[in-house]
């Protein structure tokens, strides 16, 4: 039987991008990408495509959803709504 | 293209108000939560489904973005791009730790009814035709390997289960199907 060769840091930029590996595969990753230029502008041009992605479901959130937000950003309890 | 440069005209904005949001202004955040939010909300509740979840999710990666807007680097890709990654992340890590396989395998044949749903439930907004027609240029496999991870959060492993294909397989199809992806959008 033939051993899976392990594949090459560089092929995981796709799978990196769509967050598709985590845990010690994720830091290994990111140890390679600190030192590895070609990898780092291939990721940012991916992210650009992952980007479209969200931009394709965007959806509005229900209204307080922000007001939630912002409240807890400038330290203000949230308004209870009657 | 007019569609195009009113995208990156939108992208702009978002990087401006970033860095305001570095500064502590407040207007900004909120600019940006209003920017911001309807992607943000989107890419989350495609992984996380539960709406209670999906909320608490949303608030935390706001919450994020303010946090680290001072190390937003606008030369560095997208304000969008930035913030979405962000999204995402927490959006997975929220799943990965509520969930195992076996429960989130049952869900996997509906995923791509559930992607479709969403997307034509959504009015239609600025790019939303383009991704969809470009998705449809990519193989199946890719297609598939991609939406998957993305709106569904799935790891390569798991997709390799659903998809009966082997862990490099998968890897080679997710980086060959986002090439394509940004190759299709990019063009003019």
């Amino acid at each position: 039987m033939r051993t899976p060769r392990r594949p090459e840091p560089h092929t995981l930029a796709g799978a990196y991008a769509l967050d598709a590996i985590d845990g010690p595969d994720r830091a290994r990753f990111e140890r390679h990408l600190a030192r590895c230029p070609a990898c780092t502008a291939e990721l940012r041009e991916l992210r650009e495509a992952t980007a479209r992605l969200a931009g394709a479901a965007a959806a509005d959130p229900p209204a307080d959803l922000i007001e939630h937000v912002v409240a807890a950003w400038s330290g203000r309890p949230t308004r209870l709504r009657t | 293209m007019v569609r195009a440069a009113t995208g990156q005209t939108r992208d702009a904005d978002l990087q401006t108000l970033i860095v305001a949001v570095a500064r502590g202004d407040q207007a900004a955040f909120k600019a940006v939560c209003a920017q911001a939010g309807p992607a943000v909300f989107g890419v989350v509740r495609a992984v996380v489904r539960d709406p209670c979840q999906t909320e608490e999710v949303c608030q935390e990666v706001l919450l994020e973005v303010w946090r680290a807007a001072s190390r937003f680097e606008p030369g560095k890709g997208s304000a969008l791009a930035w913030v979405t990654t962000i999204a995402h992340r927490r959006a997975v890590d929220r799943v990965r730790a509520e969930h195992r396989l076996a429960e989130r395998q049952v869900r996997a044949a509906w995923h791509q009814v559930a992607y479709d749903e969403v997307a034509e439930a959504v009015e239609a907004r600025l790019d939303q035709e383009r991704v969809r027609r470009c998705l449809g240029s990519l193989t199946s496999v890719q297609r598939e390997s991609v939406t998957l991870a993305y709106y569904g959060g799935y790891t390569v492993r798991e997709v390799a289960t659903l998809l009966a294909a082997p862990e490099g397989t998968v890897k080679t199809r997710m980086r060959d199907g986002l090439i394509r992806l940004r190759d299709c959008l990019g063009a003019r």
